[in-house]
This record gives structure tokens, C-alpha cells and sequence, in this order.
């Protein structure tokens, strides 16, 4: 569906600007649609024995995200937004109610099937960046392409990595990167596989306000070139660069600015 | 995920605790080389017992002092006095044992000969003329023991051709010279001269070590009389005509012997009737218990090795949980996260494998060069232990693999 762009064309272009419409075209449906979202912590695993002990995370959450929006998830913490984070990656699943990611039916899957729709459908950027150590720029935005056995990795992991402007750092280890540039291959990394959904933890939270605010500018423009991104913060200047707020507080959304859409 | 790139993420992993790979490839290292080197000395040990049998010579039975022992053939006659010259000359008698062709007594211990200057400690074997006849072999200077000289005792050698020439330089010099024996020890050590009246044909070593052509030859009686002292021998051998007649010539041998030493139907015989394959076949037993053995000690060093790797694999997967948890997030599945530990483990056991191969060849080699015993490396054993150290690090490296795999993404990215 989407052509893997050549390496030597997209050096010099903005972020973003390589697959613009496609992701909107392509599937008229939301690319989250849950319905009743339940979640409970039992501190037991899971047996529910001790209900008294039992943590309620979320609480009924009924969240639609359309093509193409840019939501920042906010609240305090233990308001339930790093759980709900966790579903909308498909990293966890509910204890109830529907989940429908870009179509598909997540609920009831096991955990090679969560991995293959997590693979497909998200692009995750994490706080702590997550890059594995003692393996290059390129290898890690490679890596999630791995997974799928896909051909022409090295080509494609080139593109996203100057699509995020680090083509000239590919050869470089974590360690030789600045923490501004260690974001940027973790976005790449989550771009290299054009996924529906891009998910972001707390991308700022490592970051000084400068640095910050240029990976800010980069989602941004990602969204500005159509992509569906959500970035969950506890940060009201993270938050405000987002187009539709999801606020939640104990387990339920307190306030939607995009609901009434 | 492909194999090979499966591999290039082992390969990452292992070279970034160098220290850690090195010393658990040790241990599998030291599993392995236990086992090659321990196999192939017993292997080898086993051959040259086995050669020494085979050069006794074709359709030979051999008749020892002492009862067999708990269903093994005794390889061995050891200390019992039970057979004499008496017995000889019973199985020699015309018509005794129809299917056989020569009959020598042998009467052996190891003496200090002494020609000259030089002096030697070799073995000495009081026998008949028979002797040339079971064992083809014949003087190729000179003669050998006669019949006058068994009846007279007479003060004669026939010396092998090693020892002909460690005394005397050449064979042919020996001819007609003295030599003086040495046997006994303490206050009743005595010396005996003997002429050399011939020397042996040349038969070479056996394995590389056990060479036969050190010896001194004498007339049986002379040995008796003059050197050891003591009538009884140290073993009978008869050769049979043909291999068909092995059975029956043996059946013979045991009924005079049996009706000579008194041992009625069901006693237990004090003597033992064997065969060439006899002996062979309890050899091959014995050697076989021992290669088993000695590889069980190697197979039990591997095994310490293995718990080395799982035990490493543990720590490993403990350290790496976020890892595996971005890797999970990324789209890893279990089956992708299980393939990275195994190979991480097997790369572990299969290169220690190889290692251990060169390291066991070595000390192989080693013990080859200053023991007696001519270590063997058969190509099977190596096999074999390469791929049970392949398998030592799919068996133990399969569980901390499956923690691995079974590690949920939120749990694994959470972890510090």
C-alpha cells in the first residue's frame, strides 16, 4: 500500500512529507474505538479473591480517535492514563468492554497475536527511549521491521531516519547521541513500519525544554502531514500543542475537547 | 525473526560480556575436552590390549592357571600354581588331542640380562620348540630351542632382535656370545650364563608400545631349573589345525587337564581353556566399560557445564527484561524472543563444544606422547560431543528462554 521511499530522494525532506495522505485514505474507520473500557489491578494476579484490594484503573472509557488527530491523554498520575496508554498499544488487554484498533477486533487476542497487531498498527515512542545499547541508529529503527520479516529494511530504516534528519548518525550508537537525538531514532523507529497510530509516553519528560519543544515540533509536523498521533503527558505545555484533549481523572474521562465530533 | 540476524543479536549480546561468554564457554570447554581426551585414551587403551591379542597368533587356545572368575574370562594367569610340565607333556602324548598341530608351555617373568656393559630389563619366557610353531616364528640367524636342549637344560638363549642388538648391536654378532640373567630379588637374587644360539625374526611393536622382540628365550627346563626356580608354568598354548577344529581340541584339552587335576563333573576347574576370541571378547568387554565410564566422568563435567549455562542464561535474561520488553512492544512474539536466548545459549555450548574438541585432542595427543597408551580420536566421538554440547545448550538454555518469551511487554518496559 505504502511504497517504500528510496533512500537517497528523502535526505533533505521535512518530516512527514514522504507518506502524506495515504493513512487518512486508506480506512474511513476510527483508529480507536473503545466502548466500556473496564481495567482492574488485582495485587493477587488476577484471582479476585480480595476485592478490597483490587485497584480499579479505569473505569468505563469510551474514547473514539478519527484519522489524522493529534490527542494528548492527560492527568495526574494514577488517573489511569499510563493504563489506558497501555490499551490503546495493545500492550495490555481490558477486563471489559470493546476495543476495536483501526478496525480490528483486539479483544480476546493472545499474546503473539497483540505483538503482530502492535507491530502492525502502532509506532510507540517511550519516555526512557528504549533504544537497545550496543546496536547503531539504524539497526534499532530497523529493528521493528525485524519482526516482520520484511525485505529492504536497511532501505526503508535509511528513510525514516532522515526523515527524522539524522541520515549522517545512522552508524552511531545510542551512547554517541545526544538525548534530543536518541528521541528522534526512537520517532524513527516508530515511523519505519507506517503505522496507524503513533503512541507517545511522556517523550519529552528525559528531554531539556529546548529539546523538548524541537521533538514537540516534530510530532507536529507528523501530524500536520496527516498522521494519527497520541501522546499521553502529564505536562499542560506537552498537552497544548495537541489538537483534542482527553482529560481523565480516577479511572473515567473528565473532559473531551474533541468529543462533541 | 530471520536465523541469521537471530544469530547477529546473540553474537551482540555475547561480546558485550565478554568476561561472562568466556567463562561459561570454559565450562562447556572443560565438559567436552573431559570427555574427547577420556574417550580416546580409553579407546585407545582398549586397542592395544586388543592388538597384543591379535599378535598371539590364528587357532591358538591357551590354557591359564586358575578358574574363571565371576562368568569374565580371566585375561590374566596371575599368581596360581595349578599347571605343570607334567600337564605338557599329557596334551603332547600321541592321540591326546587329535586337532592339534604344536603344544609349548610357556614359563615367564621379567629378568635383568647383562652383556658386556650393557644391561637390559626384558622378559623371559622358558618354553619348548612348540613355541616356533604356534607362534610362527622362527630364528633367522642361528636356531632355535631343540628338543636336546629342553631334555638337557641346557644353558641356551634365543634372543628376540631388539634385545640382540641392544646387547650385542647386530644379530649376527650375538651368535655363539654370553649372556648372564638376573632373577629373583633380595638376598636370593641369581645369576645364570647362557649362550645365545639364535636370534629371532623381527615382529615389531604392537600399538606402538609393547614391543615384542624385546625377549629372551629358553628352554623351559633350563627356566625352571636354573633361572625362576619353580615348576609350575605360567600358561599352555596349543595351536589347532584349523579354526574347525578349535572346538573340539578344546573340549579335549579341558577333559585331560580335568582328569589330571582330579576336578569331577561340576567342581570348579582350576585351570582356564581359552580361545584367542575369548580373551579378545572379554578384552573388548573390559574396554568397553571403560571407554563407558570414562565418558560418563566428561558426560558429568558437561552437565556442571550446562547448569553453568543456564544459570548464566538467568542472569541474563533478568538484566535484559526491558529489552525484551521493547522488543515485545516492537512486535516481538514469544516464539521470536525464545529463538534469541536458545541461540544465545546454543552459540555459548557449540562454540565451548569446539573449543573442548581442540583442548581434549590436545591432552589426548599429550598423553599419547609420554604414556604408553596411543590415545585414538575417532571423528564419531567428536561428532558425538559436539552435538551433545549443542543440545546441552538447547536443554538448559530452554528455560530461562521460556521466562524470556513469557514476560508480558507493560511488566518487562516497567522493570529497572
Amino acid at each position: 500500500m505504502i511504497p517504500a521511499p528510496s533512500p537517497g530522494a528523502v535526505t533533505d525532506r521535512g518530516v512527514g512529507e514522504t507518506n502524506a495522505e495515504p493513512i487518512v485514505a486508506m480506512n474511513a474507520e476510527p483508529i480507536v474505538a473503545m466502548r466500556g473500557i473496564e481495567k482492574i489491578y488485582r495485587p493477587d494476579g488476577g484471582g479476585g479473591a480480595d476485592e478490597a484490594t483490587a485497584v480499579h484503573a479505569l473505569r468505563g472509557i469510551d474514547l473514539r480517535i478519527e484519522p489524522g488527530e493529534f490527542v494528548a491523554i492527560v492527568g495526574a498520575s494514577g488517573s489511569g492514563k499510563s493504563t489506558l496508554m497501555n490499551l490503546i498499544g495493545c500492550l495490555d488487554i481490558a477486563d471489559s468492554g470493546t476495543y476495536r484498533l483501526a478496525g480490528t477486533d483486539v479483544s480476546g487476542l493472545d499474546d503473539d497475536a497483540l505483538a503482530r497487531i502492535r507491530n502492525r498498527f502502532v509506532g510507540f515512542v517511550f519516555q526512557q527511549w528504549n533504544l537497545l545499547p550496543r546496536t547503531s541508529a539504524l539497526g534499532n529503527v530497523a529493528l521493528p521491521l525485524a519482526y516482520r520479516g520484511d525485505r529492504g529494511r536497511r532501505e526503508r530504516a535509511l528513510a525514516a531516519l532522515a526523515s527524522v534528519g539524522l541520515a549522517e548518525r545512522a552508524g552511531h550508537r545510542p551512547n554517541q547521541l545526544s538525548g534530543g537525538e536518541q528521541q528522534r531514532v526512537a520517532i524513527a523507529r516508530a515511523l519505519v513500519t507506517e503505522p496507524a497510530l503513533l503512541l507517545a509516553d511522556e517523550p519529552t519528560g528525559n528531554l531539556d525544554t529546548a529539546t523538548g519543544a524541537e521533538i514537540l515540533g516534530i510530532f507536529g509536523r507528523l501530524h500536520a502531514a496527516g498522521r494519527t498521533v497520541v501522546l499521553v503527558s502529564h505536562d499542560p505545555t506537552v498537552a497544548a500543542r495537541a489538537s483534542r484533549l482527553v482529560q481523565l481523572r480516577d479511572g473515567r474521562i473528565e473532559e473531551d475537547s474533541g468529543a462533541a465530533r | 525473526m530471520p536465523l541469521a540476524e537471530t544469530l547477529g543479536t546473540a553474537l551482540t549480546a555475547l561480546v558485550a560480556n565478554k568476561l561472562r561468554a568466556a567463562l561459561t564457554i570454559l565450562g562447556v570447554m572443560i565438559g567436552v575436552a573431559a570427555v574427547i581426551a577420556m574417550v580416546a585414551l580409553g579407546q585407545g587403551a582398549a586397542d592395544v590390549v586388543q592388538a597384543t591379542l591379535q599378535g598371539l597368533g590364528t587357532n591358538v587356545i591357551f590354557v591359564t592357571p586358575g578358574g574363571r572368575v565371576a562368568g569374565f574370562a580371566q585375561a590374566a594367569g596371575g599368581a596360581a600354581t595349578s599347571l605343570t610340565l607334567g600337564d605338557v607333556r599329557a596334551l603332547e602324548a600321541p592321540g591326546a588331542v587329535p586337532g592339534a598341530v604344536a603344544i609349548e608351555p610357556e614359563q615367564s617373568a621379567f629378568v635383568a640380562v647383562v652383556a658386556g656393559s650393557e644391561n637390559l630389563s626384558v622378559r623371559l619366557v622358558g618354553t619348548t620348540p612348540g613355541y616356533s610353531a604356534v607362534r610362527d616364528w622362527r630364528a633367522s640367524v642361528g636356531s632355535f630351542i631343540s628338543d636336546g636342549d629342553v631334555t638337557a637344560a641346557a644353558p641356551v638363549a634365543v634372543l628376540g632382535a631388539t634385545t640382540a642388538v641392544d646387547l650385542f648391536g647386530d644379530a649376527d654378532a650375538a651368535i655363539g656370545r654370553t649372556i648372564s640373567l638376573r632373577a629373583g630379588a633380595g638376598a636370593s637374587v641369581l645369576t645364570v650364563r647362557l649362550r645365545v644360539i639364535g636370534v629371532l625374526e623381527p615382529k615389531g611393536s604392537i600399538a606402538g608400545f609393547f614391543n615384542r622382540d624385546e625377549l629372551v628365550l629358553v628352554p623351559v627346563t633350563t627356566s625352571q631349573k636354573r633361572i625362576l626356580g619353580r615348576d609350575s608354568v605360567s600358561a599352555i598354548a596349543i595351536s589347532a589345525e584349523s579354526a574347525e577344529a578349535m572346538p573340539q581340541a578344546q573340549l579335549d584339552v579341558s577333559t585331560i587337564l580335568a582328569a589330571r587335576h582330579r576336578i569331577g563333573p561340576g567342581e570348579k576347574a582350576d585351570f582356564t581353556v581359552q580361545t584367542q576370541q575369548d580373551l579378545l571378547a572379554a578384552a573388548t568387554l573390559t574396554g568397553d566399560i571403560f571407554t563407558i565410564l570414562l565418558g560418563a566422568i566428561g558426560g558429568i563435567s558437561l552437565l556442571v557445564g550446562g547448569i553453568g549455562i543456564m544459570n548464566i542464561m538467568l542472569v541474563s535474561v533478568t538484566e535484559r527484561t526491558r529489552e525484551i520488553g521493547l522488543r515485545k512492544a516492537l512486535g516481538a512474539r514469544r516464539r521470536d524472543i525464545l529463538g534469541q536466548f536458545l541461540v544465545e545459549a546454543v552459540v555459548l555450548t557449540t562454540v565451548g563444544g569446539l573449543a573442548g574438541t581442540a583442548l581434549g585432542v590436545l591432552i589426548a595427543v599429550a598423553v599419547s606422547a609420554v604414556s604408553p597408551i596411543a590415545a585414538v580420536v575417532s571423528p564419531f566421538a567428536v561428532g558425538v560431543a559436539l552435538l551433545i554440547s549443542m543440545a546441552v545448550g538447547l536443554i538448559f538454555g530452554l528455560y530461562p528462554a521460556r521466562r524470556a518469551a513469557a514476560l508480558q511487554p507493560i511488566v518487562a518496559l516497567r522493570a529497572e
